[in-house]
This record gives C-alpha cells, sequence and structure tokens, in this order.
C-alpha cells in the first residue's frame, strides 16, 4: 500500500524520531543507533487511523522538502493535505473509541497485536501537535498564500485538538473509588493513563513557540497568530491537568 | 552520527506502520524507536527537532544530487543545511539560557530534562545540534571531487559548509564551557570525542584519495586542524574519567 519512499519520508517527517543522543553514562555515538525495544512488539494503530496519520507525516514532510527546496507556494498543498488527513484521522478515531468492544478477559488468538482506542486517539493527538510545530517551523516564510496557510493549519488543528480533548473527557469514565485506572479497551493504556501524556506534548509547544517568538521578528499578524497559539495551548494544558490530574509521586 | 539511513531502516523495520506510544501504559508522544531495550529515549524539544530533521533531510538530498551528478544542486542543498543547523544551535542556545539544568534522580547531571520525562534536556539538546554540525561537516567533506575543485561556486559552497559547522561548533563549545557550573555537561560533552575522531579520518581519507590541489587542499588541511583542536579543547574542558 505504502511505497518505501513514502516510509523513508514519514520516518523523516517534520519532528517525530530524532532521539536524544546520550542519556546516563552512554555518551554520544557509542550509544548506537535508535532501535525497536527487543521485548514486546508495539501494537499497531488500527489502519482506519493508521493510514490517515501516515498520509499526514507524509505530507508534513513534503511541505517542509518544498519549503527548504525554497518553493514555498507549492507547500500550500501538502499542509492542507495533512490538515485533511489529520482531521479525518481523529473522526476514525472516534469512530474506533465508539466502536471497539472491551477487551476479553483471557489472551487473544496469536497475531498483530492492535493498540486500543485510547492509544488510538493518543497517536492522533500527538499528531496533530506534529502539525503545529511543523507549521510554526515555517511561518517565517514571506510567501503570504503560506503564511496564510500555516497559521490556517495552526488554528485549525488546534481547536480540533481541543474539541478531541473535551469530547475524551466527555466519554471517559469516571476512576472507580477501589483503583485509579480504568480498565483498558485493547492494548495499552486507559484514558486516565494516557491522556496526561499530552501534557509534557503540550508544553513542547508551548516552548516552540515561545522560542521562535523569542528569537525571531514576525510581522505583526503573525505574531498576533503565535500568541494566540499559545494561550490556546497553555489553556488545553490546564484543561487536561484539571481533568486527568497527574498521579502523585509519578 | 544519526544519519539519515537510521531512520530510512528505522522505517523499514517498521514495516510501515506507525506504532503504538504507549502499549506498555506509558503516555507519550508517537515514538518508535527505543534506545537500549529497557529505557524510553527522550524525544528533543521540537523548536530544536524541527531544524535538524529538516538539516538532516536537506543533507540526504544533497547526498542524492551529489550521486546523481547534479553537483551544483547538491551545493545548493548543502548551503540550507548549513542554515538549518545555525538555527538549530540558536535554538538550542536559546534553550539552555532559558530551562534550568538537568538533574537525575540522585540529584547528579545525566542531560535529560528534569521532571519532564520524555523530553531531553537541554544538554542532550545540545549534544545533537554538536551531533548535526558534524553531520555537516561531514557531508560536505565527502562532497569534495578534485575535479570541482576550480569551480568556485562548488567550492566556496563546501568549504562554508566546512567551516560554518566547525566554527560554530567551536562558538559551542565555549558557551558551554561557560555554563560550567554545575558540572552538569560533564557526562554529555566527552560523547564529541569520538566524533571528531571520525570527523579527522574523514578528512584525512578524503585528501588522501581525493588528491585535492591549491586553494582546495588548504581548505581541507584548514578543516582538520580545526577538528584536531576541538577535540583538545573538549579534553582539556571535560578531560574523561580514568577507568572508563
Amino acid at each position: 500500500m505504502f511505497s518505501l519512499r513514502t516510509m523513508a519520508l514519514v520516518a523523516i517527517a517534520a519532528a517525530f524520531v530524532v532521539v536524544a543522543p546520550a542519556v546516563g553514562g552512554s555518551n554520544g555515538p557509542s550509544a548506537g543507533p535508535a532501535r525497536i525495544n527487543g521485548g514486546d512488539a508495539p501494537a499497531l494503530f488500527p489502519s482506519l487511523v493508521n493510514t490517515r496519520l501516515v498520509r499526514a507525516q507524509s505530507a508534513l514532510s513534503r511541505a517542509t522538502t518544498d519549503f527548504d527546496e525554497s518553493q514555498p507556494a507549492q507547500a500550500v498543498v501538502p499542509m492542507g493535505a495533512a490538515v485533511s488527513n489529520l482531521t479525518t484521522g481523529w473522526s476514525a478515531a472516534k469512530y474506533v473509541i465508539q466502536t471497539t468492544p472491551p477487551p476479553p478477559p483471557e489472551d487473544g488468538p496469536a497475531g498483530p497485536v492492535y493498540a486500543g482506542p485510547e492509544d488510538t486517539a493518543f497517536a492522533v493527538l500527538s499528531a496533530q501537535h506534529d502539525a503545529v510545530t511543523t507549521a510554526v517551523g515555517m511561518v517565517e516564510t514571506s510567501n503570504d498564500a503560506l503564511s496564510n496557510s500555516l497559521l490556517s493549519s495552526i488554528q485549525s488543528m488546534q481547536a480540533l485538538r481541543e474539541n478531541a480533548v473535551r469530547y475524551i473527557h466527555e466519554i471517559a469514565p469516571p476512576p472507580p473509588p477501589e483503583r485509579g485506572i480504568q480498565p483498558s479497551g485493547q492494548e495499552g493504556g486507559s484514558w486516565e493513563t494516557v491522556m496526561p501524556g499530552l501534557v509534557p506534548i503540550l508544553a513542547d509547544e508551548i516552548q516552540m513557540i515561545q522560542g521562535r517568538q523569542a528569537m525571531n521578528r514576525f510581522p505583526p499578524p503573525v505574531q498576533q497568530a503565535l500568541t494566540n497559539a499559545r494561550l490556546q495551548a497553555l489553556e488545553l494544558k490546564d484543561l487536561v491537568n484539571e481533568w486527568w490530574p497527574p498521579v502523585p509521586g509519578d | 552520527m544519526r544519519s539519515l539511513g537510521t531512520f530510512l531502516s528505522l522505517a523499514v523495520t517498521l514495516g510501515l506502520v506507525l506504532a503504538a506510544p504507549s502499549a506498555s501504559g506509558a503516555p507519550g508522544p508517537a515514538r518508535s524507536d527505543q534506545v537500549d531495550g529497557d529505557a524510553a529515549a527522550a524525544v528533543l524539544p521540537s523548536v530544536v527537532n524541527s531544524r535538524i530533521v529538516r538539516a538532516e533531510a536537506t543533507l540526504a538530498r544533497a547526498g542524492r544530487y551529489a550521486d546523481a551528478n547534479q553537483r551544483n544542486e547538491a551545493a545548493k542543498r548543502i548551503t540550507v543545511a548549513r542554515a538549518r543547523t545555525t538555527q538549530a544551535w540558536n535554538a538550542a542556545k536559546w534553550l539552555i539560557l532559558k530551562t534550568p539544568p538537568s538533574l537525575g534522580d540522585d540529584g547528579v547531571a545525566d542531560g535529560t530534562a528534569a521532571g519532564a520525562g520524555i523530553y531531553a534536556g537541554p544538554e542532550d539538546t545540545a549534544f545533537a545540534v554538536l551531533s548535526l554540525q558534524h553531520d555537516l561537516v561531514a557531508g560536505a567533506v565527502q562532497m569534495i571531487v578534485q575535479a570541482d575543485g576550480k569551480n568556485k561556486v562548488l567550492r566556496k559552497a563546501w568549504v562554508d559548509a566546512i567551516v560554518a559547522g566547525q566554527v560554530k561548533r567551536k562558538t559551542a563549545i565555549a558557551f558551554i564551557h561557560k555554563r560550567k557550573k554545575p558540572n552538569i555537561w560533564g557526562t554529555v560533552m566527552p560523547g564529541l570525542v569520538p566524533e571528531l575522531t571520525d570527523e579527522i579520518k574523514m578528512i584525512n581519507g578524503k585528501i588522501a584519495a581525493a588528491r585535492p590541489k591549491g586553494a582546495l587542499r588548504k581548505s581541507m588541511l584548514a578543516a582538520r586542524s580545526r577538528a584536531l583542536k576541538a577535540r583538545k579543547l573538549i579534553n582539556k574542558y571535560w578531560p574523561p574519567v580514568p577507568g572508563d
């Protein structure tokens, strides 16, 4: 379905897989290249959502390539495609949330393990963050069409994400009194364990916007749009913290 | 060096599928790779990461053009990669100045972000940019062909990229050295020594293989000398721990 080239682009797409080089004692190149955990294989996302995520990431990669190739006008179409795929991706994730039955009590048949609706929805939220940061990374453009496209992408992705968070809050059952954690949908976490993961992502987004505003001088409309985006991310972070507060001791 | 190849092979290994971020229950952004089997690798902050990814992607495109014998096109990409590398360092510098130094669980600096968990701290982030500077230098050196040595445009693109990468790195090392209190960088910075050794080896190899002449040879010898000095500086500022 996806060509190797497409996935290569996905791998280098806007922001996701450059990993900190040196943690703890093992420094630099000696730490070796990143690799998949030798233990359990990571769960796959349901294809209904995954196809959209892959296409969105690929589109984001095309947009940055066009931008870096000094063809900013050409970046408008892939940027729009990314937003469209992520919008559809969230609709698909919503469908997965509404239709996925609870997991069977015992282990199911052997085969690939698919992520539950919580992790799937979270992947869409992460991809929305990626779209925002990719757009913020290019806002210095002097091309009006691209500038408008980027600012509207940021706005629509943030609005979509806020709606998604509100929807999840509506459907997520309150935690049972004995256990702080909800039973999982399938493989992976529950809303209680997954949603707090959005906080560092939002903090990263806020930091990126702050950084760009501090390091660059943008025209007033762009500056204003970035300030709005930062405030919106801040509000959402507060909301997530309020609805899914971090577990003490974590 | 974290070359593009790592990511390409990773994508292939993954079988074209984005993996669930928190199959084990730990929340976090979509990450498809982990280091050392157990501990999840930290993701670089987007403000720097977006620049690094774009610089690496541009370097890869430059390599593809060079392989297709379109050296002028390759030179243009090298210039773009140079600009992205500079922006990455500026962002990392902003992050260092703004973010409090990282401390591990035991209160000892470990380079990862304090409390943030999934995002790398300023030390590891800065190191990633230093590695990018190395990649830029290596990318430019590997494109040098003696036959084009007299082409001023090409020569300027190669040499400017090498000089920019090395000079910015020297400035970065000096900047980092000034933040030595607390000596938090001691666990991260020695990791630059093998990269510099690799760079020196690459320049030596290129001088031997391409036999550059005149101004090009002079530039390459100067590049080697800068890499040697940088390595000496790192060893002086952050000497290797005996027994390591």
